[in-house]
């Protein structure tokens, strides 16, 4: 199980880690109790700075994601997959909301709004069943 | 015991390390530029081409494993008695050149690995695109228990056999203590160096052995971890029994590191359709 960091993505190194992981623990493929590598681990084969993967673990960390337990290592948390679909939830909340009051500012009516949301639905629908 | 058993086990010792090692490493240039940066290598084949077809390296190590062997052999034959020679054993001149030999052969190793590095780390800038495995690497996964088991009772019963003797009486003083130290002082040192090697960041011999590249390097650090007791043996029968082992204890500490190269130079690679692999044909392409 592999992860890719691009140091040229306008998103920040530590920010790619941090959702790599969470993917993969909302996928399945990290189970609850699953050890991940040490951060020195992590950084060196990422050929990255050992703060970087220590403030994505840290990050996972506060999100109740993983568990560090001293010497023992770093785990991922048994309700780690409950808090990653939590996290993403209220991302998507949040992002729509923006949206929305972005779209309400342009003066655009709730109907025409969720007529947009609707297309948008639909298209993203037709893109998904297309093999 | 025979001259000639010295002089083939430093003989060993000189072709592993001035024909085999450089011959195994050099085939490596390529893979370590791709293995920074692949797209780096595909735009500048000339200068890969160049360090490709480059043979001074090996040249220089094989004419010092001539020059080694050559020294070694009259002194065997008695053609010289060696530049450090004098009243002192054949045996220990032989000892005493090898190392002499292997030395100063190993400061021109370094500063050509220097070189290297410091070239690649110039030129070739790292690639935008990483990866990392999300499995922790961890001792056991390369090295069996019965062999972990057997290495840390080994360490653990060759220290306590220096204080159990200490504290007998049988030897002691200020000299006792101090090689007492220094032995464990060793110990730890390659007991955290082993503990360490599974943490690396894989490089280009990882991606041309697999994990067979950190089992083997495992082995290498048990077979070094077993240099500071072989020593401390030494050491004790020196102070507690007054035998002079230097001898044996040497050709043993020599068939450890020679073990060690074998080891390395026994690996084979397991994707020949690997990356660093293909590097040459792309190159002829």
């Amino acid at each position: 199980m592999e992860i890719t960091v691009l140091t040229t993505s306008p998103e920040p190194v530590y920010e790619q880690i941090v959702r790599q992981i969470q993917d993969r623990i909302a996928a399945g493929e990290l189970k609850p109790g699953a050890p991940l590598p040490t951060v020195r681990q992590l950084a060196g084969d990422l050929q990255l700075n050992r703060n970087t993967v220590a403030r994505a673990y840290k990050q996972l960390e506060d999100r109740g994601v993983i568990l560090t337990a001293g010497r023992k290592g770093t785990f991922v948390r048994d309700n780690a997959s409950h808090e990653v679909e939590r996290i993403k939830s209220s991302r998507a909340e949040r992002s729509v909301r923006h949206l929305v009051a972005a779209l309400l500012g342009e003066g655009l009516s709730r109907a025409e709004i969720e007529t947009l949301f609707n297309d948008a639905l639909r298209v993203a629908r037709v893109k998904e069943s297309v093999p | 015991m025979s001259i000639w058993v010295d002089f083939l086990v430093y003989a060993l010792q000189v072709l592993l390390f001035w024909v085999f090692l450089p011959r195994q490493g050099h085939q490596f240039t390529l893979p370590m530029i791709a293995d920074r940066d692949p797209e780096w290598l595909a735009a500048h084949r000339d200068v890969a081409a160049r360090l490709d077809g480059s043979r001074w390296f090996l040249n220089t190590c094989r004419v010092w494993g001539a020059v080694s062997i050559a020294a070694l052999l009259a002194v065997a034959l008695d053609l010289t008695t060696g530049p450090l020679g004098g009243a002192a054993a054949k045996w220990e001149v032989l000892k005493d050149l090898n190392s002499v030999l292997l030395m100063i052969g190993s400061l021109v190793w370094c500063v050509f690995a220097v070189i290297w590095f410091r070239w690649l780390r110039t030129y070739v800038p790292l690639a935008n695109t990483r990866r990392a495995t999300l499995t922790p690497r961890v001792v056991s996964d390369y090295l069996s228990r019965p062999w972990r088991v057997a290495i840390e009772t080994l360490t653990v019963l060759h220290l306590c056999a220096w204080v159990v003797i200490g504290v007998l009486g049988w030897a002691g003083g200020a000299d006792y203590w101090s090689a007492f130290a220094f032995v464990t002082a060793m110990s730890v040192l390659f007991k955290v160096a082993a503990a360490l090697a599974p943490r690396r960041r894989p490089g280009y011999p990882d991606r041309l052995f697999g994990d067979n590249y950190r089992r083997a390097e495992q082995r290498v650090w048990c077979l070094f971890r077993l240099t500071p007791v072989i020593a401390g043996c030494m050491m004790i029968g020196e102070h507690a029994f007054g035998f002079d082992p230097d001898r044996v204890g040497h050709l043993l500490l020599v068939s450890v590191v020679n073990l060690a190269m074998l080891t390395l130079l026994g690996l084979r690679p397991v994707a020949p359709s690997a990356p660093s692999f293909s590097v040459r044909s792309q190159l002829s392409a």
